[in-house]
């Protein structure tokens, strides 16, 4: 474990960023992008990125929109979806068709991303 | 219906009240010859008819018909006119409004071929009036208008005014409200110019009321109250005196000044005593039911109600009967004519026959030819009898149609009432649940967007204190203690903001969640299992299920979390020990789930509030005010309705019904 791992965070608020990458940085390398586009284009030249994480709600392209994209190109990669709503049907078809592997609720709660992730890659 | 009735304006035409002189009508009749025919016993005639109209109208009307014959006798078109116009005033005060319009119109024509402008412009008032009485209003407006012009070329201002305020009636009572009050002015002005006392009490009256209908209270109070001070008792006629008086009450019930309400309304009664009228009444009485429902007596309000409806009820059956009267009324005066037709055509014969007798002594030949013609003539007459039969019988058989016609009419309005009002019981209801089921609607829309845009902020909050504890714990160990409580509270404070948030997505509608059924009693115990901690060993719940399985159609999750939100309020009404009972059960096509708990209840002024969202008797932090605003718009949600029953100390029973499936 430890630092090896690259996560790959995408959302459109800067400030969410910059606390991702300073909430986790000890236990993963982070990697952020602005837009799903972005994102896509990081995975293209990062391919061996094992976790992305996104946020759900984003301009022109929203979080699932991407995964989906995202999926196509890097079956193997593990998504997890962020949002300030409750669950809904979307994204509860998403788990069910397994897009996704898990869904964390806004405001983010760090210890519990960093366990998913844990239990996930070991 | 009734709101309508009580809202129409009450306004004043033409002042139509004389008091009959009976002196003078006695001396009038003394002079009256039945042997004489002459204009001046015409005048005379139509003179008695204009006292008689107000005491005895039959007597009146068979006087206006004599003039008529007279005046046809002697050949005067003026008279004949004047004498129809007469009869078609007195049918008008009768409401026959057919046989009224005949006379009158005939007696336009004929004022017209004549020339005779003043009278012309009286009938036309008199046909106005027909048609405002009968609420055909834009008909009512042409005559006025058209009597209003013939005033003006003669310069006639008494006849200027009249149309003139029928003219503002008319609009009055047909949404015109401004120009209505323009007019009243105008004719205010008038009738003071040309000392028409009766008409200015009306003018001001009219506007007073005009004010009062459109709710400028204050204003009508003033108008009422100039009345009031300007004028003798005796100028206001009665009628306009008991209106007044309501129409004051009325305003002051407007302004929720009881105290003076209830002085007019003993002014009215006292009027009312004098001279008895049941439309007024019936208006008073339910001012006084509006007067003791304000000064919360509500025994007293309902026996007024009572006493309204009883009267409203009986004046439909009075009208009725006043409508059978006239009708009789008619029926006899036609039975009058019969006979007074019979003792000419007796008088004729006897006369025949003496100049028959004459006739024989002069000559056989001619008295046979005579008497051939008096023979002839008898049988003309018998025969022109009979035909007069036949038509009072049609005519008896019409008048019998007719009442019978007046009473289905009646009949089918008592239904529509009925209907109406059932109607109106049913729209209220429907108006009610579909304001409330709006408000959560939007509150749901609203909450979504809300929720969102603040997680975020909020993340920033969480995050940023999550950076700060991790950079003092790598490079400023010793100011931990200091930091860190801070840092706790930040994230207590995020924590409860996110709660709300959390809570304000439950009222979003997802529609695209799927349903299934479920077993209620299933639901229920689940929701006990998750409370079990709460529970401890402080509250104990009694069940009394019921024991077929009760299906449920629905969203599982949704309707989970609104008994849960039931049950954890009753769990936490519950200061130390306590029971919560449990009884579910069916009950014609509905789920009925009952939970009683003995905690600490809810005051009678809370009760009806406690579904209102941040509605909260609980300590900051310990409740969002949202749990049974939730679980309303849920169960509303499922078709279903909740309500609840409380007492102070003793505890709170909330009922919740369901759509049973299958």
């Amino acid at each position: 474990m430890g630092k090896t791992t690259s996560v790959l965070y995408v959302d459109d608020e800067p400030i969410n960023l910059k606390l991702f990458e300073l909430n986790v940085h000890c236990t993963f390398n982070v990697i952020t992008a602005l837009s799903g586009f972005e994102g896509l284009e990081i995975l293209k030249n990062n391919p061996d990125i094992p976790i992305v994480i996104s946020d759900m709600r984003m301009p022109r392209m929203d979080g699932l929109e991407f995964i989906a994209k995202a999926k196509e190109q890097f079956p193997n990669i593990i998504f997890y979806i962020l949002t300030g709503y409750e669950i809904n049907e979307e994204i509860s078809e998403a788990l069910n068709d397994k897009l996704i592997n898990k869904y964390f609720r806004k405001p983010l709660d760090y210890k519990e991303i960093e366990k998913s992730i844990t239990e996930v890659l070991y | 219906m009734l709101s309508k009735f009580f809202l129409a304006l009450i306004l004043f035409i033409t002042s139509i009240t004389y008091s009959a002189n009976a002196e003078s009508v006695d001396s009038l009749l003394m002079l009256v010859d039945t042997t004489r025919l002459s204009e001046d016993q015409v005048r005379l005639k139509l003179l008695i008819v204009d006292e008689l109209k107000d005491s005895d109208i039959k007597q009146a009307i068979l006087f206006a018909k004599d003039a008529f014959k007279d005046a046809q006798a002697i050949k005067d078109k003026n008279l004949i006119a004047q004498s129809q116009l007469a009869i078609g005033k007195c049918y008008n005060y009768l409401g026959a409004n057919s046989e009224a319009l005949n006379n009158l119109s005939k007696a336009l024509t004929m004022f017209d071929d004549i020339g005779d402008k003043s009278n012309k412009a009286q009938t036309l008032l008199e046909i106005g009036n027909i048609y405002y009485f009968s609420w055909r209003f834009d008909l009512g407006l042409k005559y006025y208008e058209e009597a209003f012009d013939c005033g003006k070329a003669l310069n006639d201002k008494h006849i200027i005014l009249k149309a003139t305020l029928g003219k503002g009636s008319i609009y009055g009572n047909t949404n015109r409200l401004d120009s209505a009050l323009i007019i009243f002015n105008e004719t205010f002005q008038l009738a003071k110019e040309i000392d028409d006392k009766q008409n200015e009490i009306h003018s001001l009256y009219n506007i007073g009321d005009v004010y009062r209908f459109t709710n400028r209270s204050e204003k009508a109070l003033g108008i009422f109250k100039l009345i009031e001070q300007s004028y003798d008792d005796i100028e206001i006629n009665s009628r306009l005196l008991t209106n007044l008086y309501l129409s004051f009450t009325d305003t002051y019930i407007q302004l929720s000044d009881i105290k003076n309400a209830q002085r007019y309304n003993h002014k009215t009664k006292e009027v009312l005593q004098r001279y008895p009228n049941n439309n007024r009444k019936l208006r008073y009485y339910f001012h006084s039911f509006q007067i003791d429902t304000m000064l919360g007596n509500p025994n007293l309000a309902i026996k007024k109600h009572i006493r309204f409806k009883e009267l409203s009820d009986s004046i439909s059956s009075d009208k009725f009967n006043e409508s059978l009267a006239n009708f009789q009324i008619l029926y006899g005066l036609n039975a009058k004519e019969e006979e007074i037709e019979r003792l000419r055509l007796d008088n004729e014969l006897k006369d025949l026959s003496l100049k028959q007798r004459k006739i024989v002594i002069y000559g056989s030949v001619i008295s046979v030819f005579l008497l051939l013609l008096v023979v002839f003539q008898t049988f003309r007459s018998i025969k022109r009898s009979k035909e007069k039969n036949r038509i009072l019988q049609t005519q008896r058989e019409e008048l019998a149609a007719a009442n019978e016609e007046l009473t289905a009419i009646n009949d089918e309005l008592h239904t529509q009432r009925e209907e109406l009002q059932s109607t109106l019981t049913v729209l209220k209801d429907t108006q009610n649940k579909l304001i409330s089921s709006e408000k959560m609607a939007s509150l749901g829309i609203l909450a979504a967007g809300v929720a969102h845009e603040i997680n975020n902020p909020l993340n920033f909050i969480k995050g940023g204190a999550l950076a700060i504890e991790n950079y003092v714990k790598g490079n400023l160990e010793g100011h931990s203690s200091e930091v860190f409580p801070l840092l706790e509270i930040i994230n207590v404070g995020v924590e409860r903001a996110a709660g709300i948030v959390k809570s304000l997505n439950q009222y979003s509608k997802k529609d695209d969640i799927k349903t299934n059924r479920v077993i209620i009693n299933t639901v229920i115990d689940s929701c006990l299992i998750m409370l079990g901690n709460e529970l401890g060993g402080r509250v104990s719940v009694r069940k009394d299920f019921a024991n077929e399985p009760l299906l449920l159609e629905c969203k599982e999750g949704k309707i989970q979390q609104a008994f849960l939100n039931i049950l954890t309020n009753a769990v936490q009404s519950i200061e130390g020990k306590g029971t919560i009972a449990i009884t579910t059960s069916k009950k014609n096509k509905n789920i009925v789930v009952i939970i009683a708990d003995s905690g600490c209840g809810i005051s009678e002024e809370n009760i009806n509030r406690v579904a209102d969202p941040f509605f909260t008797t609980k300590d900051p932090g310990k409740g969002t005010g949202l749990g049974l605003s939730i679980t309303q718009s849920i169960i509303e949600e499922h078709n279903g309705s909740i309500s609840f029953s409380s007492t102070v100390g003793v505890g709170t029973t909330v009922t919740v019904l369901l759509p049973l499936k299958g």
